[in-house]
C-alpha cells in the first residue's frame, strides 16, 4: 500500500484494558507532515496519591508495591526511603546492601520478561513470543531460566516472587540468613552464562537507523551503577538530591491524556531509563558488563532507542553479577530494621526502576498520618520522548505501508518498556485514509 | 514420590478473581505433606517454572464462560488444544490455554495438568467474593483434595 503524498493518514490503535491499565496511539499525517502524535495512557499512580493520604506512615511499601505488577520492588524502595527521610532516619550499609541484592532480582526478572517475551519478537518478525518460542524453543527457554533467578532472588529476599512481603520502614521484617542466600548461587551463575549469552543474541539483531537527542536523566552513585541510591544528574548538567526533584521537574497536564507529563523546568523533554543510565554510568559497570556491551557493538554511550534491548541485556549481565557479589559479601543485617520514629515532615526518595527513575515524596503529621503524597513514575517521564521519537519515526518511514509503520511504532513504544505494555500489545488498528 | 503442585490463580483485590487463591489456600489447609500448594498472579513463566516438573498439577482459576455464578468445570489440559495467541500478546499475564501452550512448546507441562474453573460474576476492584462463588469455595477445594489423594496413591 503505498501513500499519496496529498493525502491524509491517521493511523489510531486502541487499546483494550487489561490488568496493568490501558493505553492508546493516535498518529495523524497530512501529506509528509506529521500533525499530531499522541500516546494516551492510563496511569494508575494517580488514584493511589489520592489513596495515601490519611494512612500511616508504615504502609506505603505495602499499598504502593500494588502499582506495578513488574516492579514493585522499585515502588518498596522509593517509598521506604522517602518515608526515612521524612523521618530524618538513615539506614545501615546491611540493611542498603539488601536493598540492593533485592532490587537486582527485580531487574533480573524485569528485563529479561522484556527481553524475550515482548521486545525480541519484534525484532525477529513474530507477532508473540509463542510464535518465537516454536521456532527456537531453547532460546525462550534461557530467557525463562534467566528470569526465573530473578524470581528465586525475589523470593528468598522479598518473600514472594511478586508483590514482595519482606520489605519495611527502616529495613526488613525478616533478614535471609547466608544459607539461605547461598541457595541462589548456583542459579545466579547459571543465570550468569544466559545473561551472556542474551547479550550477544540480541547485538545480533538488527537496529532501525534512528537516533534521538532527549536530555538523558539517570541517577548517579559514588562508586555503583544505579539502582537504588544516587543523585540525579543528566547530561546538560542536572545534578541534585531527591528533595531538589520539584524544584526541576514540573508535571503537565495535557489535553489528549489522563497521565500528567513530566518535564524539566529548564529544558522540557527528557527521558529516563535504561539508555539514560548507561550513558551516564557506563563507568560504573563492571569490567565483564562493559566488556560484553562492547562485543554486542555498544559505545559509551547510546541515542537509539531501538538499541535499549541491547543495553537491557547488558544491565541483565550486570544484576546477576552485583546479585553474587552482594551474596559473597552479605552480612545480615541485625537487626533487620532500624525503628523510625514519626515526626512532622516531608521527604522525598527515588530510585532507578527497570524502566526508569521512580520518585515518591511524602508529607507526614506529626503521628506518622500521610497528609500528601506524590508519585511521579518512569512512564509519565518519559511519555514527551516516546511521543517525539514517534512523530521524527513517522516523518521518516512515510514510505512504509500503514501495516509496516504501524509495526515499527509498536515497536518504538515498547522502546521505552512502558507499564503500558500490556495494553499497548493488544491493539486493533484502524486506519483512516481522506483524499 | 508423585509431585502434586495445586496452584491458585487470581487477584484477591479483583472480587471474584480472587477464588483461586481462595480455594488454594483452603486446599493447603487440608493436604498433607507432599504436596505444595501456590498462588500465582498467572504471570506465565512463573508457571511453568512451578509445573514443568510436577508428575500432576492442579491449577485453579476464575474463569467468565456465562454459566451461573459458583459453577465450577474441570478440564484435562491434555483435552486442551490449539490456543493461540491474541497477535503480539503481552506476556506480563496470559490467558491460561496460551501459557498451557507456551508451556507444550517448551517442553515443560507436567506428567498431568488438571484445570479448575469457577465461574465469577464480580471482576472490579474490591475484596471478598460474592455469595455463590464463595460457596463454591468448599465444594470445588473437596474436588481438588480428591484429585490429589487420587494423585499420590497412583
Amino acid at each position: 500500500m503505498t501513500s499519496d503524498r496529498r493525502e491524509m493518514r491517521r493511523i489510531s490503535v486502541g487499546a483494550l484494558a487489561r490488568v496493568e491499565g490501558e493505553g492508546a496511539m493516535r498518529i495523524r499525517v497530512q501529506g509528509t507532515t506529521v500533525e499530531e502524535v499522541a500516546l494516551d495512557i492510563y496511569e494508575p499512580p494517580r488514584f493511589f496519591e489520592a489513596l495515601l493520604r490519611g494512612r500511616a506512615y508504615t504502609e506505603p511499601p505495602d499499598i504502593t508495591a500494588r502499582i506495578c505488577g513488574i516492579c514493585p520492588v522499585a515502588y518498596q524502595t522509593s517509598a521506604v526511603q522517602a518515608i526515612e527521610a521524612a523521618c530524618g532516619v538513615e539506614v545501615g550499609p546491611s540493611v542498603q546492601a539488601l536493598r540492593r541484592l533485592l532490587y537486582c532480582g527485580e531487574w533480573i526478572q524485569s528485563h529479561a520478561l522484556h527481553i524475550y517475551l515482548l521486545h525480541a519478537p519484534d525484532f525477529l518478525g513474530y507477532d508473540s513470543a509463542l510464535e518465537l518460542a516454536k521456532v527456537v524453543p531453547d532460546v525462550v527457554q534461557r530467557g525463562l531460566t534467566l528470569k526465573k533467578a530473578g524470581n528465586d532472588l525475589m523470593n528468598v529476599v522479598g518473600g514472594r516472587a511478586v508483590h514482595p512481603v519482606n520489605v519495611r520502614v527502616g529495613g526488613f521484617y525478616r533478614a535471609p540468613s547466608a544459607a539461605e542466600l547461598e541457595t541462589l548461587v548456583e542459579p545466579l551463575q547459571r543465570a550468569l552464562e544466559a545473561a551472556e549469552e542474551t547479550v550477544r543474541w540480541v547485538g545480533g539483531f538488527t537496529f532501525p537507523d534512528f537516533e534521538h537527542d532527549h536530555e538523558y536523566v539517570a541517577l548517579r552513585h559514588a562508586s555503583d551503577y544505579p539502582m537504588e541510591a544516587g543523585r540525579m544528574v543528566s547530561d546538560q548538567g542536572l545534578d541534585i538530591a531527591p528533595d531538589a526533584f520539584e524544584d526541576h521537574v514540573e508535571e503537565l497536564h495535557v489535553e489528549h491524556s489522563n497521565a500528567l507529563h513530566a518535564v524539566l523546568r529548564e529544558r522540557g523533554t527528557y527521558m529516563t531509563g535504561p539508555l539514560a543510565r548507561y550513558s551516564l554510568d557506563f563507568d560504573r559497570l563492571s569490567p565483564r558488563a562493559q566488556e560484553a556491551a562492547r562485543e554486542a557493538g555498544l559505545g559509551t554511550t547510546c541515542r537509539n532507542p531501538f538499541k535499549s534491548i541491547v543495553v537491557r541485556a547488558v544491565e541483565t549481565l550486570y544484576a546477576v553479577e552485583e546479585a553474587l557479589s552482594l551474596i559473597q559479601r552479605y552480612r545480615a543485617p541485625n537487626p533487620s530494621a532500624v525503628e523510625v520514629e514519626p515526626r512532622a515532615g516531608r521527604g522525598s526518595g527515588w530510585s532507578e526502576a527497570p524502566r526508569g527513575l521512580l520518585y515518591h515524596r511524602y508529607t507526614l503529621a506529626a503521628d506518622g498520618t500521610i497528609e500528601e503524597a506524590v508519585i511521579t513514575p518512569p512512564t509519565s517521564q518519559n511519555q514527551r520522548a516516546i511521543e517525539a521519537d514517534l512523530a521524527r519515526f513517522v516523518e521518516a518511514h512515510l514510505d512504509l505501508d500503514d501495516q509496516a509503520l504501524t509495526w515499527q511504532c509498536e515497536q518504538a513504544i515498547r522502546n521505552y518498556d512502558p507499564c503500558i505494555s500490556c495494553a499497548t500489545h493488544f491493539l486493533d488498528l484502524d486506519v483512516e485514509r481522506r483524499p | 514420590m508423585t509431585r502434586v503442585v495445586v496452584a491458585g490463580l487470581g487477584n484477591d483485590l479483583r472480587s471474584d478473581d480472587g477464588v483461586g487463591p481462595a480455594i488454594a489456600l483452603r486446599v493447603a489447609r487440608s493436604a498433607g505433606p507432599g504436596v505444595t500448594v501456590l498462588v500465582n498472579a498467572g504471570e506465565p513463566t512463573d508457571l511453568i517454572e512451578m509445573w514443568r516438573d510436577a508428575d500432576v498439577a492442579i491449577v485453579v482459576d476464575a474463569m467468565d464462560a456465562g454459566l451461573e455464578p459458583g459453577t465450577s468445570r474441570r478440564v484435562d489440559a491434555a483435552a486442551l488444544s490449539g490456543a493461540t495467541l491474541p497477535s503480539g500478546a503481552s506476556s506480563h499475564l496470559l490467558p491460561l490455554p496460551n501459557v498451557i501452550e507456551l508451556a507444550r512448546t517448551l517442553g515443560a507441562m507436567p506428567g498431568r495438568l488438571l484445570v479448575f474453573g469457577v465461574q465469577g460474576s464480580v471482576f472490579g476492584p474490591g475484596e471478598g467474593l460474592s455469595p455463590a462463588v464463595e460457596r463454591a469455595v468448599e465444594r470445588v477445594a473437596a474436588e481438588i483434595l480428591d484429585e490429589v489423594g487420587v494423585a499420590l496413591v497412583s
